[in-house]
């Protein structure tokens, strides 16, 4: 009884600090210089890519090279909706959302069948494929790319309230995923696929609506984007840097972890913004750092930290005995099943 | 006792290879069926066959009047065929209670909530309930044997399908082993058991049925299988078991 | 009519120059079992260390491969040895992802190094082209690179069938298991199948260098055309690389000529999605 009046008392007290530190994030315009507000937005972005690169490659086994072409959709159709049929921006990014979403199903069922690598490569050559349709595409503006109209004279602050918005239902989804059925289904998947499927999981499904969550934000998130930064241009938009961002803030900060992409955001934006005066020198140290990282740190920071102290932050793990809130369940004691 | 699973002329090859060329037979419901056979001579291939990890190339799969010979295996766990691989295969990041969490929730069309004391259920029939919060990594080869059934008996099987969970384990360890499966025939579970250790093979089934190079060398019950002299032949003549 | 001949010749002289982009890919998979997310970028390396070479000593590309060849050999052996050996046990995920990591790092150091401008690598020869009729023209480059392409596959061929360590690499490659009770090791072997694979990416550098402009960034066209060559031929069959070269040269260059230029990238990328979707074991194997 004691044991669970402190752990009662623990879930007020991290509440209470969600709360607050949620409270600090909308408060950050209202302080913070233009320069402040546009880090805590692109981490807001970053942290939300992580996350759905993770839900992919660190829970479902879907290593994909492939979300930028979400990215690009949802850049793409939030231009084309508002610049040719005046939809309003925030419905742009929800229908672009729901075209990735479709793509992503109609990919699925093509790509879900392949395994490893072959998902890798095959998610790439889709997206530069992408690159070659929308630069020979008069209605998009070919290879020059298109100017999102509406967005002009919105203020920072705005768009930084929306990227916060996303940021965290993209951690609130990741979190309830994976306290959900679908969530155990997918951590079988990823432990063995064969005993998961002989033990009832259906591996398509359960990998189908991973790829369903994850286009729809990855392309909200790259509306949002585009929406900072007027102009979509399809070199940029399906470029495989957006994957190669995703990768670094998952590997770094711990992949399959739900807290590590949200460290991994923060130290990739800080140190793509601190080194961008020394050119493409960031990269390369990004690069090394993940490269490192995987070889002596396979787990990323935030994944090595866990083990060693035997703690997780926003854990998924089911105990015997009680809920995830930490509420003893009853019946257990006086089962005589 | 009725006929729940039936087997009808199957072929099965891997590539050009043809593991089993032909065979048919039918399991009782509440029937132990042990099968034994040299290495090589498609006891495994057989499992996977009945569980979809391998489609056969020609002949049916009933089970309990429903054709299942193309069905995927997550579909025929949803239908009361469970199974545990030789080689444990746990979901080594999860705990032993996750385990068979999968197998009770999913296998068994449960929602998680309503599949926690099925689970426990489970967890302790096979004798695991100390060690339900472990991860299954970190656990013994019996344990692991005990694990695979686990969560194979979460998914509420109608036939129970054993590949060798015997072999590797002491002779004591045996015997618990075969403890645990008369126990689960008391429940109405039929078993179909794969197994090199002859002996246990005799006191613990029902019929015995002998593969050789993925035919049927003899059905029926165990020590008449044991003493026929094709099997002798061909088992002990190959195995040095 | 002249202009397909053309293309149908370019196509076949292609296909030998990419059967050597894409064997030493092709190889990797077949024995160490990793995909080399960076193959493309260690051609483009090669491509690099050629011209420094060149411009540098003042000799021909061709010469510049007596040593571009070595040095690529050893990065490739330092590469798995120090790196890709150490997560072989983890599954596919770590090694994909390092040899993502090497894919951005060497690209931003050619980048850093080089700039982003467009480079080549000049020889006489590379202007020269044997004329057939009035329309048909074929570059002596081009012949020269699909001869050199040929020349490194049967090369390695023998190499597997004839030579000790050739074989013990086969071996290890069929049953790792067995290859070690047999004294083989298996570390050394995985590099020096590495460099292998990467010195051949470099002889692929070094003619791609004369017949194309080559930036920092060039390496995923390469990959791209390695990893279509590879899964068409079937992972790790070293003359089904050759013959899947030659397919998709000619898919590319037909897709050129019937559907413009731009057309070349993308049947490019359709073909390799259809063999990935429909028969990602290859053409060739059962």
């Amino acid at each position: 009884m004691k044991t669970n009046l402190l752990s009662g008392r623990s879930t007020i007290l991290k509440f209470i600090a969600l709360i607050i530190v949620i409270v600090a994030l909308f408060s950050v315009p209202s302080w913070g210089s233009q320069y402040t507000v546009m880090f805590f937005m692109l981490v807001c972005m970053y942290i939300g890519l992580g996350q759905m690169w993770n839900l992919l490659a660190g829970y479902a086994g879907l290593v994909s090279l492939g979300q930028q072409i979400y990215i690009g959709i949802g850049g793409y159709a939030l231009a084309v909706l508002s610049n040719y049929y005046g939809v309003p921006l925030f419905l742009g990014l929800i229908i672009g959302g729901l075209v990735a979403m479709l793509i992503s199903v109609g990919l699925s069922y093509l790509l879900l069948r392949m395994k490893g690598m072959y998902f890798a490569v095959a998610t790439w050559i889709t997206a530069e494929a992408l690159i070659v349709i929308f630069a020979g595409w008069n209605y998009v503006g070919s290879g020059n790319g298109m100017f999102i109209k509406a967005v002009r004279g919105m203020p920072t602050s705005t768009i930084y309230y929306y990227s916060l918005v996303v940021a965290i239902i993209t951690v609130i989804i990741v979190v309830f995923l994976l306290r959900s059925k679908l969530g155990l289904g997918l951590i079988a998947i990823r432990d063995n696929d064969s005993a998961a499927e002989t033990s009832g999981v259906n591996i398509f499904k359960t990998k189908l609506y991973c790829m369903m969550i994850s286009s729809f934000l990855t392309s909200v998130i790259g509306g949002l984007f585009y929406m900072s930064q007027v102009w979509v241009q399809p070199y940029a938009a399906f470029a495989i840097n957006w994957t190669i961002a995703g990768m670094f803030i998952v590997v770094i900060g711990g992949i399959g972890t739900v807290s590590g992409p949200i460290l991994g955001a923060i130290i990739y934006v800080f140190l793509n913004q601190y080194l961008s005066q020394f050119g493409g020198i960031s990269m390369i140290i990004l690069g090394i750092i993940a490269i490192l990282v995987i070889l002596f740190a396979s787990k990323g920071i935030l994944g090595t930290i866990q083990d060693k102290f035997g703690f997780e932050i926003l854990s998924a793990r089911r105990h015997s005995d009680r809920t995830f809130t930490g509420k003893p369940i009853e019946e257990l004691e006086g089962s005589n099943l | 006792m009725s006929t729940i699973l039936k087997v009808e002329d199957i072929h099965v090859a891997y590539g050009r290879i043809k593991i089993i060329p032909g065979l048919s037979f039918e399991l009782r419901e509440g029937e132990v069926l042990g099968v034994i056979g040299p290495n090589g001579a498609g006891k495994t291939t057989l499992m996977n066959a009945l569980i979809g990890l391998v489609i056969p190339t020609q002949g049916k799969i009933i089970f309990d009047g429903v054709d299942i010979t193309k069905m995927s295996p997550e579909k025929r766990c949803h239908l009361g065929l469970g199974r545990t691989y030789q080689i444990p295969r746990p979901f080594e990041g999860m705990t032993v209670f996750e385990n068979v969490l999968v197998g009770a929730s999913y296998g068994a069309g449960r929602t998680e909530a309503k599949a926690r004391p099925y689970c426990i259920e489970a967890i302790k029939k096979v004798g695991l309930y100390e060690k339900k919060d472990i991860l299954a990594g970190q656990l013994t080869l019996l344990d692991r044997k005990r694990l695979e059934i686990a969560r194979a008996l979460g998914t509420n099987p109608k036939i129970l399908l054993l590949d060798e969970v015997a072999a590797g384990l002491t002779e004591a360890e045996v015997q618990d082993v075969q403890d645990l499966v008369a126990d689960l025939k008391t429940t109405g579970i039929t078993i179909m058991w794969i197994e090199h250790v002859i002996k246990t093979m005799v006191e613990s089934t029902d019929k015995l049925m002998c593969l050789s190079t993925g035919s049927l060398l003899r059905y029926g019950d165990p020590l008449e299988t044991m003493n026929c002299a094709e099997v002798q032949e061909v088992y002990l003549g190959v195995d040095e078991e | 009519m002249d202009a397909l001949i053309q293309s149908l010749i370019q196509g076949v002289l292609l296909g030998g120059l990419y059967a050597a982009i894409g064997i030493g890919m092709s190889l990797i998979f077949g024995i160490v079992k990793l995909t080399n997310l960076a193959h493309g970028d260690f051609l483009v390396l090669g491509s690099y260390i050629s011209l420094v070479v060149t411009s540098t000593l003042g000799i021909s590309p061709f010469l510049s491969l007596i040593i571009v060849v070595p040095v690529m050999f050893c990065i490739g052996f330092v590469v798995q040895n120090t790196m890709l050996n150490k997560v072989l046990s983890k599954g596919a995920e770590p090694t994909l992802m390092i040899t993502f990591g090497l894919s951005i790092v060497i690209q931003n150091l050619l980048l850093y190094f080089f700039t982003a401008d467009a480079r080549n690598l000049h020889s006489s020869i590379t202007l020269k082209s044997i004329t057939i009729s009035d329309g048909i023209r074929i570059p002596v480059i081009y012949l020269i690179s699909c001869v050199v392409g040929v020349v490194v596959i049967l090369i390695l061929g023998a190499y597997f069938k004839k030579t000790y360590q050739g074989k013990a690499i086969m071996a290890a490659a069929d049953d790792l298991e067995v290859a070690q009770l047999m004294g083989v090791n298996i570390k050394n072997i995985y590099g020096l199948a590495m460099g292998i694979s990467i010195a051949t990416a470099a002889i692929a550098g070094v003619m791609v260098g004369m017949i194309y402009n080559f930036y920092p960034t060039s390496g995923s066209s390469y990959l791209v055309i390695a990893f279509a060559v590879v899964v068409i031929g079937g992972m790790g069959s070293t003359y089904g690389t050759l013959v899947a070269g030659l397919l998709f040269g000619l898919a590319q260059v037909l897709g050129a000529h019937f559907f413009g230029a731009q057309a070349q990238l993308l049947t490019g990328y359709i073909v390799l999605l259809v063999m990935l979707i429909f028969r990602p074991q290859g053409l060739f194997s059962k």
